[in-house]
């Protein structure tokens, strides 16, 4: 549906864009994130063909969009940052001339603008001027025209922001019903919302991409190799650090001092990195149970995509670099949760 | 205009190829593109032909053939559960004119223009006698007006608009141009008509001709009030106090028009709809023409009241004289459109076009002292508004000030286009 190939883009001598790549396939839900400056926004402004690309090739259905601007245009529904509008019309007055613009024909041009109405719920505000809507109404009004043209595909810059909750809810709640009919790319820095929304995320930092992989990808990727235990056991915490570390496949062991109370001792385990987290928390239940040390916890550390993106996005971009810092915060987050 | 720049053709056929199989539904219309001309039957045509994305002859000719062979029997199966009546509504442009309407309108209007011309140019001996020079004047009028014509003539007969590489100028030859531009404009004269700068302008336009009108009855009720030599058309036409309102009036009625679109950013919006610049800033200055030709028709009025009390009168040199305002007219709005489309302050644009018009109207008047030498007065003088509204407003319709009046337009949108597609404010 959309390909972008090896896209640059340059403001003056800022490279703002470099060597940008990644496909967007028919009926997926793409989430493009990254920090503000990263070259979201910019990447979207190209492929709907606002901003000139420099260097690279954006195909939408397999049109070039330099080759065939108009063409590959009417298969997009473009929805700006922050929804500039025409905010002196009226929502059926804009959308109908918004379908006019984007060549519905005058007959199909009423049933089309009644079905985007429906479709975003903008049925009872019809004949408001757009300037005296909330600020989630004016989304949907954003949302309805990116879809009054009938695109295959959707590119949706940060729809959710400067929402309060309940309008985020509602937004995202339009997302999932659009997204059973359509391809969306969208980006933003909700990281909850692209968990539930997207089944894709391509992250970009400082205008190169970062990562393109499937949330659970993403997770698998940047694991941590690492459990988290809590023994009930009477030996000092050094016997049974070494008694842990001759568990196949730890790498190393660290106490929490802090958190022993009575008997109960607890470990930070690292394995090595062949080794799957199921394997280490099956190994080590193995163990628990021939010392007779029982076992009261044991958490894989499961990195949030927030630790995710603040990783890729720092420069950190390896799975190695797992900061003891990160994961204090993690089991902090694991029990809270 | 700004179609797809014919890049090298490097783009591969199978990419196109590839892109006609995946569209929605090119099962029923597809496969005859020729006899699909009249494409107002489809209410969905995605299939880049049909809307001129297959300009270029490679490209459309290349998944044409393709798209149908594979068709026939499958498409029927294979369409319906990737359309499964994807919405009540199946969307889609449709075209408000035939492709061939529009040819046919480029055919007629090209082939009267260049019959006109060529005639004009044949009957012309410029003030030379080399036959050589002649002739490539000759060749020009016909190539000029001949080229569209023909382009014309090929739609109107194939029913779809020429491959890119024949239209190097663009010329617009396909009917979602023209709807786009429908759509534009309805919208750019109601926020022109309905906004309360237009009838500030109004008012302060009014006013000044009314001051006219009250000086061209002094001036009758003089003594030398017989003398002058069309005095209704050189005070309601022609006349310092209205080059002044007009200085003031018109880049009023255009600063909003691209600036504001840019500071709210709804340049955005517009740009990433399927609609070219060029569509864009002739929607703009045909609306802020429009308002200046309704503004211009109040003051007709006045000319047909004094009428009532003249002894004698003649309406040919006060309608050559709105033949002229109308003219100066398209250019201030054109100019004031090309400023506006270079920033996104209202402020900026009216002061930049407030000052090309101080220059261009009153360039001779200030310009030319008794030393200045012939060539630089006459180049002066041909670039002077003012010299070709004399002109006007004595009656005198002249090739030479109407092609004045309408490359200039023509330049100054050429630039506003270009301006619009330029990156620095976006």
């Amino acid at each position: 549906m959309l390909s972008v190939e090896n896209l640059f883009k340059f403001y003056g001598d800022f490279l703002a864009l470099e060597d940008v790549s990644f496909h967007v396939g028919k009926g997926e839900v793409v989430g493009l994130l990254g920090p503000n400056g990263a070259g979201k926004s910019t990447s979207m402004k190209t492929i709907v063909g606002f901003l000139p690309l420099s260097k690279g090739r954006i195909r939408v259905d397999g049109l070039d969009i330099t080759r065939y601007p108009i063409e590959s245009r009417r298969r997009i529904g473009y929805l700006p940052e922050h929804t500039p509008l025409y905010t002196d019309m009226r929502v059926r007055e804009y959308l109908t001339y918004r379908a006019q613009l984007k060549g519905i024909g005058w007959r199909a041009r009423k049933s089309r603008v009644d079905y985007v109405i429906e479709a975003t719920g903008l049925g009872d505000r019809t004949r408001q001027t757009i300037e005296t809507l909330s600020k989630g109404y004016k989304q949907r009004v954003g949302i309805a025209d990116a879809l009054v043209g009938d695109p295959g595909l959707l590119i949706l810059d940060e729809p959710t922001i400067g929402l309060d909750p309940n309008q985020i809810r509602e937004v995202r709640g339009l997302l999932d019903r659009l997204a059973e009919r359509h391809t969306i790319l969208l980006s933003t820095h909700i990281l909850p919302e692209v968990e539930r929304v997207c089944d894709r995320v391509v992250v970009i930092a400082q205008g190169k991409i970062a990562a393109d992989d499937s949330i659970s990808g993403l997770r698998a990727r940047y694991r941590e190799n690492a459990v988290r235990i809590a023994l009930r056991a009477d030996e000092t915490s050094d016997a049974v650090k070494s008694a842990l570390l001759s568990v196949a496949g730890v790498s190393s062991v660290e106490p929490r001092f802090e958190e022993h109370e009575g008997t109960r001792q607890v470990f930070w385990v690292e394995c090595a990195a062949e080794v799957s987290d199921d394997q280490l928390a099956e190994r080590l239940v193995d163990f628990s149970r021939d010392k007779g040390w029982p076992l009261s916890e044991l958490t894989p550390q499961r990195p949030t995509l927030e630790q995710i993106f603040v990783r890729l996005t720092m420069g950190e971009l390896g799975p190695a670099a797992s900061d003891a810092e990160g994961s204090d915060e993690t089991s902090d987050t694991e029990r809270a949760a | 205009m700004s179609e797809g720049k014919p890049e090298e053709a490097e783009e591969t056929p199978a990419a196109e190829a590839e892109a006609a199989p995946s569209e929605e539904a090119p099962s029923e219309e597809a496969p005859d593109g020729g006899a699909t001309g009249e494409a107002k039957a489809e209410p969905e045509a995605p299939n880049p032909e049909a809307e001129g994305a297959g300009s270029e002859a490679d490209a459309s000719e290349a998944p044409a053939p393709s798209a149908p062979a594979a068709l026939p029997d499958p498409t029927p199966a294979a369409a319906t559960p990737s359309t499964p009546a994807v919405e009540p509504p199946s969307a889609g442009p449709t075209p408000l004119l035939g492709t061939r309407l529009v040819g046919l309108a480029w055919f007629l209007v090209f082939a009267v223009l260049g019959y006109v011309l060529v005639r004009r140019v044949y009957g012309h001996d410029f003030g030379t006698t080399n036959t050589r020079v002649l002739s490539v004047i000759r060749l020009a009028s016909i190539v000029l007006t001949g080229y569209p014509a023909l382009l014309g003539l090929v739609t109107l007969l194939t029913g779809r608009r020429p491959p890119a590489r024949f239209n190097p100028l663009g010329i617009p030859l396909d009917s979602w141009w023209y709807q786009g531009l429908n759509a534009l404009t309805w919208r750019e004269l109601k926020r022109v008509f309905f906004h309360p700068v237009a009838y500030i302008v109004l008012f302060v336009f009014l006013l000044i001709n009314g001051f006219l009108l009250a000086m061209l009855i002094a001036h009758f009720s003089t003594a030398q009030g017989g003398q002058m030599s069309n005095p209704a058309s050189s005070f309601l036409t022609n006349n310092f106090y209205l080059w002044l309102s007009l200085i003031l009036i018109c880049p009023a009625l255009t600063m909003r028009l691209l600036a504001e679109e840019r500071r709210t950013k709804s340049l955005e919006l517009l740009l990433t709809a399927p609609v070219t610049e060029t569509q864009v800033v002739l929607s703009k200055y045909g609306a802020a023409f429009c308002y200046f030709a309704f503004m211009t028709s109040f003051s007709l009025g006045y000319a047909a009241l004094i009428k009532t009390y003249a002894v004698s009168w003649d309406w040919g040199p006060i309608l050559s004289g709105y033949l002229g305002l109308l003219l100066i007219g398209s250019l201030a709005t054109s100019i004031g459109v090309f400023t506006s489309s270079l920033t996104r302050s209202q402020i900026l644009a009216y002061l930049v076009a407030a000052m090309v018009l101080v220059f261009m109207f009153l360039m001779v008047g200030y310009m030319v002292r008794p030393g200045t030498p012939a060539t630089a007065k006459a180049i002066l003088e041909h670039f002077s508004v003012s010299t070709h509204q004399d002109q006007f407003a004595s009656g005198i319709i002249s090739w030479r000030s109407l092609t004045y009046f309408l490359t200039s337009t023509a330049l100054f949108l050429f630039l506003a286009v270009r301006g619009v597609a330029a990156q620095g404010g976006r």
